[in-house]
Formats: structure tokens, C-alpha cells, sequence
């Protein structure tokens, strides 16, 4: 019996030890609580604070349970919409499908349910499951760096042939969101939730300092208002962690890119990505840069409120919640564009929608109405103002609610402006993974002093190796 | 003599205070978060008392996930799981303590072999497996992968083998059928050991987080505890306030019910230490 | 697998009848219906075994041995859930043995498990022999040891991943007193690996106490009365008498420990993600 348990212990083993090396490990850092979206390249969404959220998963109740009642009308067509993050991005999706659902969606016979899925991971992890399976959503919002992984393996459904028939116009999505939905020379998303890294500002610290509170315009001029602040007032000058979606903005506004152009290497390891990288281990070694490691990223917004720091980098889906914060604990806070070193440019981030490829046609059209409704101007407002996200559509920048919230709150204004230098993001199946290995490098120097040249050398090599699997 | 009592008695007054703050601050740590506000989660050294409770935190955590509709979940998918266990768990423990049958040996094996498959290595080809039966967001996606429990059939079968050989002659010399020899004779006798591993299977089915996690795309059967865990998916980081309320709406129950019943529990345990 | 259907059959009477060794032919001839009535009576009997491991082996067969296969079957294919399967033959494995990672985590995986079972048990041990006397006080502290074991993974971590915050979290605030500077528990690659260790520890160690409790009580007492006599020394006395006694008890305990050690997901899911060298086996396998 013992020899017999010991050997069916070995084949149990053995099997675990295949499975691991199955598919190769598609190895996204799943969910870490605090850096959930970093490894999907999502930033973090703006919030007026949990109170507001009120019954936000009890409406998305009643809205499934609808859903299962609705069933038994054949004339209506069900399509399933799944969704990310709680707060109020679940209520502005809740909201949205509701309308649809009441207007369009009665008028035409459709009826989505919308579904929470967790953080943009977890919601591709079951993506990934529900294609093997065969009981894919309709319409998802999709991370837009992971819409090709996804298109190039046939999950998604090209849209051109609806954008045609529709007669949808594209030229008023702005450019700087349009680049992460192409592949292979077909569109397979619409801008939805979108957004950018911005720098942000305490510009009562920054007076207190002595400086002026437009704000630094160069990496010279950052690295002078950071040493001041410091200096003047023994606060941080600078707080941030090794975030891959910020770091892509910087390797912009040095003259290169995180990887090169056709993604089959990291230009990290170069005299630009030493320099950056330099740049903060020097200042927070001289203690003006307070360096948090990946993994405790609200430390981030706790300095901020505490006033501990005078500048952060951010998304601008955080600035509503910012300026909250700011609000409630009496400072004032100004946003800018990352300092450009040679040009300006930053990546963009956040959702698209997409559709799901194997569903039938009836439900594909009715996928379509649905996503087309949702990126029409009108919602494009609605959920940029319910969320602090971008509008995607140049006509919702020009509309009335739009220039209006603009003046009132000129720092949502610079998140627009800055989207001039946009960009889209890597879009290769093995950044995600890459992206992983590229956040614990900048830990390992930032946080735990790892030597820069080693370390960024060892990781070339395996950024490169997963690039080109 | 009585100084060296004195010394005694007060080193174990002091061994038993640390056991307590060791095993019970965490707990109160836990609620004290759980009523205080952001700005008060963030100061730093960390106040240990709260002047004014913010008890909106719990109608937040509460309002933020369907809770009672996780809650009804939890319990079908725990009484569930508890029923099917009974079903599938006694017989077979009957039938490796008291038969004799070819390949015994085998089944026997795979039972025990089944112990140390873990749940994430195999839930790909049953979610695979349920979508085939449509029966992804039901509860028996959940209660099925986990109806019968080696450990329970290993535990029982142990049990079983105990009871005097004697006892089941007689009952087989009066005819006795077999299913009232299980009835009658055996649980009755193995009662501790079943009561035990109802109460593993409880806490282990009510506490589970990953079989729900994988198993549901939409809320129709999500538990409580993957619930619990969604708090924590909004705004720049973690508000510990409202994930630690979440967090005892979930645990203060099972620890009422614990303390009221804690003498029942533990000798429920204990009874595994004495085979 | 074996039909569920036998179970239905009747425990027949006759089953208990013993089948003539020799049967003679006339008498099969004239009672061929009894005869045959006997062997299927018998065969039903032979069958009450099987019918009542069938559920039980059905499930097993069903959410186990089929899903392994199924893994096993998969790993010979290069395939990420999307594309088309390609097969590889051991292409995986050459793979997997190459990778640097591989060995990382199986480190991490081993470093986990002897931490948590060794901790586990010596913390148990040690607890039930403080509290092994059966007093009001000791029934009070066992179950207030033994609370964190009913209480869900999920709280347990979160509760932890506060109070080990490197730079709000109580651990540290605590250890300020003594004068030991913040530890960043989770954060730290040389450091997270032990601090998951420490929460399992804390979760699972008042089981093992209850149980190495129950042991410790049912030695009997003439052991120790002996070795009293004998002026036998306390180490001698655990030593000699204790750790022999409790041994079955013992081995159960490291078994069960090692088998949970093993598929350890949720602590590490919610609190590290796999981050900070915390990626053990089974987590990797989720991902």
C-alpha cells in the first residue's frame, strides 16, 4: 500500500509538473490587489469615494434578473455585456446598458445584461475560458493592449463591416485612441473608458516652495522643483512606484519607445532607459523621491493626502478623486503634461468595447447596436463625466456639457490637451507578461538597490525572449 | 515556596495574555478598521480606539455587492455540498472498512491520491465540462466538483474499522439489513467523526473562494466570499475601512455561532486526535 | 465506472445461502429458475461493495481523474486557451526544465511548505502542551486559538495584508516599540515568503493544537506517574514517553499539513499576487 500511495504521489506530481509547463505559463501577475490593473496596463479609475456608490450591484440584479425573465420572448434578442471594476464605473455601465435597454435596445428588441468580471484580468482570464468553452459574451470592454492577443486569435469580430453599413464616423474618434484597435488592418474596438498618465501637482506645497505653480516643463525643471521641495520644505518632491504604463511615457519623452517599433525588443536597456531610470534612484537616494514598490500603490494617494509629496504622476482617470482629496484635506492640485526631455508623448490606456466572434449573426447585430449606441457622443459624455475618463469623440469636446465642465474644472482640460502626443500601447502577446518582469526590475533597483546595468542587461534578455515567442 | 507559585502564576498570567492578543487583535483590529474613516486608516501611528464610529462603512460594504443574495448562495451551495457528501461519503467508507473486494486496493488508492490534486490544477477542463452541460452560473457547478471528500471517506472508513467486529455478526445473524447495520449500528457509534467532518465541510465549502471565483460569470451564484473579495476592486488602491466592514459582516456570525457553540466544535475536533 | 443501479438491488435472503461446492446435475436440471436465482443473488452481493463506492468514484472520475487526464493530454500541445493546439510532444517540458523560473518557483514552493508544516506543528505542540491541562482558563484559550481556522482565507488575508502595511500597518507600529525598524513584510522578495508563511501559521495553527490536545490527554496517566517515581527529567520525560504516545497523531498531523500546505492559493492570490518570490506551484499553475 505505501510503495503504491508513493507512486501515485510521483504521477500526481508529475502532473502538476505539466500542467505547469502548459501554454507556456501565460503569466500575468493575476491580482494583485494593489496593482491589479498594472499588469493589463490599466490605471486606476477615478472615484467620488465608496459612499456614493450606493446600490450600484443591486441594480446590476435586477437588470440580470430582467434578463432571465426576458428570455422567454423569442422576438427579443439577449446579448451579454461584461464589465470591470466595481465603484462607479460598475454604475456608469449599469446605468448606459439600462438606458440602452429602455430606448434603443425596446425599440430594435435587444436586451443586454451586463456582468462584473473583476479587474481587466481576471475578466480576460475568462474570456480566455468562456472561448474554449463556447459561451463568450456578446460585447466586452477588452484592456487595449490585449485586443490583438485576442483578435489575432479569432476571438474577436471585425467591425468594419458594421461601421460600413452604419455609416459610423470614425474620424471624429480622436487619433490618439484609435491606434490599439487595429490589427491586421481591421478595427476591432471602439474607444470606450480612455485615458492617460498626467502629472499632478500640489501647488500649495509647490508655493510653499517657493516655486511656480505652472509647473515644471522639462526634466531639468523636475528634477529643480523636486531638490526645492525637498529642500525648502522636507516634503517629498516626487512619489511614485515602478509602473510600466508611466515608464512608457517617459522612454516617449526621451526619444524612444519601451519596445521598438515592430515589438520584438525593450529599448530599456539604453542610454535613454538608464537615464530614467537613474534619474529617480539619484533623487531618492538623496531622499527627495519617496520610491514605493509596486506592490503597495495606494501608498501613492496616501502621501498625496497627507501632503507628503508635491508632485505624482497619475492617470487621468484618477483627477476626480484627486481633487476630491484635495478638497477634503484643504490643498490645491494642478495638472500638467509629463515633462518632455526631447518631444512630449504619452501612451494611452483604458478600455475598448469589442465583440466576440463566435456568437450568432442575430446576435452580432444586435452586439453592434449595442456598441454603437454606446460610443455614440451622447453616452461619450455621460460616461466621461460619470467617470473622469476621456471623451473619445471629438464632437463630445465641442459639445456644450463638455466645455462647460472644461471651464469649470480647467484641470480635466490638460488630460484632453496632452492627448495631442498620444500613442497607442505594445500590443504583443507577451507584453503582458514582459510588463511583469519589467515592474519587479524597477522594484529590484528602486526599491531593493539592485545594481542598474546587471539587472537591466538580465532583463533584456527575457523581455526579448517573451516578445518573441 | 509560595514566591516561587507567585512567579509562576503570574508568567502564565502573562503567556496566557499574549496567546490572547496574539489570536484576538487581529480580530479587533479588524473591526476597529472597519469603523473608522479613510483619513483615519491613514494616520500613522495608528489610533486604537475610534471617537465616532462611522458605522455607514457596513451599509457601503453592503450596498456594494448583493449581499443577501450571496448570502442565500453561500448557504444552498454549503448545504448542498454537506448533503451530497453524506450521500457518497458514508457508503464508501462502509465499504473499505468491512468488505473484502477485488480491487479494493485500487480505488482505495486513487481515493487517497485525489487528496492532493489541487483544485487549481483541475478547474479548466470541469469548467470546460460544465459549460458543455450549460451548467456554468448554476449551483451545481459549484457543489458537484466537491460532492464526495476523500479525507471524509479516509476519516470514516478509519472510524468504521473500530467498531467490534461482534457488534455487526449479531446484527447479521438476525438478518439485519446492510444499509440498518450503517443506520444503526455504525453512525451512531461513528457520530463524533461525522459530526467533525460536517463541520470541515462546512467551514471549508462556506469559507471557499476559489471554486466560485472560477466557476461564475455572472452573480447568479457567487458567495459571499468572492463578494467580499470584489470590494476591493475599486479607486486607486485598497479603503481597508470598507473591505474590513465587508469583512466582518462575514466573519462575525460564524464567530457568534463558534462561541456559542464552541464546546460542541471543539470536542468535535478533538476527537480526531484520539483515534 | 461501476453502475449505480446494483445498489437498487434487494439484499436478498438468499444471498446468505452457501452455493453447493459440487452442484449435481439432476438437481441443476430440475431447479435450473432457483439456480439461477442463487447466482445472481451472490453476484448481487459481490456487487453491494462496488454500488457503494460508486457515487464517491463517480465524482472522482468525473472532477478528478478525467480533469488530470485532460491536463495531462494538454501538456503535450502548445495552446494559450485561444489559438489552435499544436502538438509539441515534450516540447513543454524541455521548456519548463530550461527555465530559471521554473526553479525559483519550485523553491518558493518547498520554502512555503516546510515553513508553514514545521512552524504549524511545533507552534501546536507547544501550545497543547501549555494548555493540555483540562482547566477553565485552557478550554477558554484552545478555542480562542482555534478561531482563525473557521474563519474564511479571504478575511484572514485581508486582515493581515493590513496589518503588515509597511507603512500604516500595527505589525510594524508594534515593532517600533522594541525599537526594530519598519519590516516590509510583503514587499520585500526576502521577506514576503515568510510573512505568507506567518498568516498560514496563524490560520491553521489552533487545529493542530486541538488535536495534539486530544493526544496529550488520552496518554494515560500511570506513564507519567512512573516516570515521576523514576525521577525522570522533563526532557527525558517528552522525550521518552510524550513524542512515542502522540507519534500516530504526529504522523496524521504532518500529512494533512503537508497536503494543505500544498494547494495554498488564496493567501498568496490576495495578498502578494505571486509577486515578491511568492509564486508557489499551485498559484503558477493558475495563472
Amino acid at each position: 500500500m505505501k510503495a503504491g500511495k508513493k507512486n501515485r504521489f510521483i504521477v500526481c506530481m508529475m502532473a502538476v509538473a505539466l500542467l505547469f509547463s502548459m501554454t507556456g505559463c501565460s503569466k500575468s501577475k493575476a491580482e494583485t490587489t494593489t496593482d491589479a490593473g498594472v499588469a493589463a496596463g490599466t490605471e486606476t479609475p477615478a472615484t467620488t469615494a465608496p459612499t456614493t456608490k450606493a446600490d450600484g450591484k443591486a441594480d446590476q440584479n435586477t437588470t440580470a434578473a430582467l434578463g432571465a425573465e426576458n428570455i422567454t420572448d423569442a422576438n427579443v434578442t439577449e446579448i451579454t455585456f461584461w464589465y470591470s471594476w466595481t465603484d462607479q464605473i460598475q454604475q456608469n455601465n449599469i446605468d448606459l446598458t439600462e438606458e440602452f435597454n429602455e430606448t434603443v435596445g425596446k425599440e430594435k428588441g435587444i436586451h443586454v445584461t451586463a456582468e462584473y468580471q473583476g479587474s481587466y484580468v481576471d475578466l480576460h482570464q475568462k474570456l480566455q475560458a468562456a472561448y474554449v468553452a463556447g459561451t463568450t459574451p456578446a460585447v466586452t470592454v477588452m484592456e487595449i493592449a490585449s485586443i490583438e492577443t485576442f483578435a489575432a486569435n479569432g476571438v474577436l469580430e471585425p467591425l468594419d463591416p458594421y461601421i460600413e453599413a452604419t455609416g459610423t464616423d470614425m474620424s471624429d474618434f480622436q487619433q490618439g485612441l484609435m491606434q490599439n484597435s487595429y490589427y491586421n488592418g481591421g478595427c476591432y474596438g471602439l474607444p470606450y473608458l480612455r485615458s492617460t498618465p498626467i502629472m499632478y501637482m500640489n501647488t500649495t506645497l509647490l508655493e510653499q516652495a517657493g516655486l511656480d505653480k505652472t509647473g515644471p516643463k522639462t526634466w531639468d525643471e523636475l528634477k529643480e522643483y523636486i531638490t526645492t521641495v525637498h529642500d525648502k520644505t522636507g516634503k517629498y518632491g516626487l512619489t511614485q512606484y515602478g509602473y510600466i504604463w508611466t515608464l512608457e511615457a517617459f522612454m516617449l519623452e526621451h526619444g524612444s519607445s519601451l519596445l521598438n517599433a515592430d515589438e520584438t525588443a525593450t529599448n530599456l536597456n539604453s542610454a535613454e532607459g538608464k537615464e530614467i531610470i537613474r534619474f529617480f534612484k539619484e533623487l531618492a537616494d538623496a531622499g527627495a523621491v519617496h520610491m514605493i514598490s509596486s506592490a503597495e500603490t495606494d501608498k501613492v494617494m496616501m502621501d498625496v493626502m497627507n501632503q507628503n509629496c508635491a508632485i505624482w504622476f497619475g492617470s487621468t482617470g484618477d483627477l476626480t478623486n484627486c481633487l476630491k482629496v484635495a478638497a477634503d484635506n484643504g490643498f490645491e492640485v494642478a495638472t500638467s503634461f509629463i515633462p518632455m526631455d526631447k518631444q512630449y508623448g504619452v501612451p494611452t490606456g483604458g478600455c475598448n468595447l469589442i465583440m466576440t466572434s463566435s456568437i450568432s449573426d442575430k446576435e452580432k447585430q444586435a452586439a453592434w447596436e449595442f456598441i454603437s449606441w454606446m460610443t455614440e457622443t451622447e453616452q461619450t459624455i455621460k460616461a466621461s463625466t460619470n467617470t473622469g475618463y476621456l471623451p473619445s469623440r471629438i464632437s463630445a469636446i465641442e459639445n456644450d456639457a463638455m466645455v462647460s465642465l472644461y471651464e469649470q474644472v480647467p484641470q480635466f482640460k490638460v488630460a484632453l490637451d496632452q492627448l495631442t502626443y498620444g500613442t497607442g500601447r505594445p500590443m504583443n502577446p507577451g507584453y503582458a507578461e514582459a510588463s511583469d518582469a519589467i515592474e519587479d526590475t524597477l522594484d529590484a533597483i528602486w526599491v531593493n538597490n539592485a545594481d542598474i546595468d546587471s539587472t537591466l542587461a538580465e532583463l533584456e534578455k527575457k523581455v526579448n525572449g517573451l516578445l518573441n515567442e | 515556596m509560595k514566591t516561587k507559585k507567585a512567579v509562576v502564576f503570574s508568567v502564565k498570567t502573562l503567556v496566557n495574555m499574549l496567546i490572547l492578543l496574539i489570536f484576538f487583535v487581529p480580530f479587533y483590529w479588524m473591526v476597529l478598521t472597519a469603523i473608522k474613516s479613510l483619513g483615519e486608516t491613514m494616520l500613522f501611528p495608528p489610533s486604537f480606539f475610534v471617537k465616532s464610529p462611522k458605522w455607514e462603512n457596513f451599509i457601503n460594504a453592503y450596498q456594494a455587492i448583493p449581499f443577501l443574495k450571496f448570502l442565500k448562495n453561500s448557504m444552498i451551495v454549503t448545504a448542498g455540498t454537506m448533503a451530497c457528501q453524506f450521500v457518497t461519503i458514508i457508503p464508501a467508507a462502509y465499504a473499505f472498512a468491512r468488505y473484502e473486494f477485488p480491487g479494493k486496493k485500487l480505488f482505495f488508492g486513487i481515493t487517497l491520491a485525489t487528496m492532493m490534486i489541487p483544485g487549481q490544477l483541475v478547474f479548466l477542463p470541469i469548467f470546460l465540462l460544465f459549460s458543455k452541460w450549460g451548467m456554468i452560473n448554476s449551483y451545481w457547478s459549484l457543489i458537484l466538483p466537491s460532492a464526495t471528500s476523500a479525507f471524509g471517506i479516509f476519516m470514516l472508513r478509519q472510524t468504521f474499522k473500530q467498531v467490534p467486529e461482534e457488534l455487526i455478526e449479531a446484527a447479521k445473524l438476525d438478518r439485519t439489513s446492510e444499509w440498518k447495520i450503517i443506520f444503526k449500528i455504525m453512525l451512531p457509534i461513528a457520530r463524533p467523526t461525522v459530526v467533525t467532518l460536517g463541520l470541515l465541510t462546512f467551514i471549508g465549502t462556506w469559507n471557499d473562494y476559489f471554486w466560485p471565483l472560477v466557476m461564475t460569470t455572472n452573480d447568479t451564484v457567487r458567495t459571499l466570499p468572492v463578494g467580499i473579495a470584489s470590494l476591493r476592486m475599486v479607486e486607486s488602491g485598497i479603503s481597508y475601512h470598507t473591505v474590513m466592514a465587508g469583512n466582518v459582516i462575514l466573519i462575525i456570525p460564524i464567530l457568534i455561532v463558534y462561541f456559542l457553540a464552541q464546546g460542541q466544535i471543539i470536542k468535535a475536533f478533538t476527537y480526531m486526535g484520539e483515534k | 465506472m461501476y453502475d449505480e443501479s446494483v445498489m437498487e438491488e434487494p439484499f436478498l435472503d438468499e444471498g446468505i445461502l452457501i452455493e453447493p461446492l459440487f452442484p449435481k446435475k439432476e438437481k441443476e436440471k430440475e431447479n435450473t429458475a432457483a439456480v439461477w436465482r442463487k447466482k445472481a443473488a451472490s453476484l448481487a452481493k459481490k456487487a453491494i461493495p462496488y454500488g457503494m463506492i460508486a457515487p464517491a468514484m463517480v465524482v472522482f472520475a468525473v472532477f478528478m481523474i478525467y480533469p488530470i487526464a485532460y491536463m495531462i493530454y494538454l501538456s503535450f500541445f502548445k495552446w494559450n486557451m485561444l489559438s489552435e493546439k499544436v502538438w509539441i510532444g515534450f516540447g513543454n517540458f524541455k521548456k519548463l526544465f530550461t527555465d530559471a523560473e521554473f526553479l525559483e518557483v519550485l523553491t518558493t514552493t518547498v520554502k512555503f511548505m516546510a515553513g508553514t508544516v514545521a512552524g504549524t506543528i511545533i507552534l501546536a505542540l507547544l501550545l497543547a502542551l501549555y494548555l493540555k491541562r483540562n482547566t477553565k482558563i485552557n478550554r477558554f484559550l484552545q478555542s480562542v486559538v482555534f478561531a482563525p481556522y473557521i474563519v474564511s482565507l479571504v478575511s484572514v488575508a485581508f486582515i493581515f495584508m493590513w496589518m503588515m502595511d509597511s507603512d500604516l500597518g500595527l505589525l510594524n507600529y508594534i515593532l517600533s516599540f522594541v525599537g526594530i525598524d519598519p519590516v516590509r513584510w510583503l514587499d520585500d522578495p526576502k521577506v514576503a515568503i515568510y510573512s505568507l508563511v506567518l498568516v498560514n501559521i496563524w490560520k491553521g495553527v489552533g487545529y493542530y493544537t486541538l488535536i495534539f490536545v486530544s493526544a496529550l490527554q488520552s496518554i494515560p496517566p500511570y506513564l507519567y506517574e512512573a516516570a515521576m517515581l523514576d525521577r525522570t527529567g522533563r526532557m527525558k520525560t517528552f522525550f521518552k514517553i510524550t513524542l512515542p504516545m502522540i507519534s500516530p497523531t504526529l504522523f496524521f498531523v504532518t500529512l494533512t499539513g503537508i497536503i494543505s500546505g500544498f494547494k495554498v492559493f488564496e493567501t498568496i492570490s490576495i495578498m502578494t499576487g505571486g509577486g515578491n518570490k511568492t509564486n508557489t506551484l499551485v498559484f503558477n499553475i493558475y495563472e
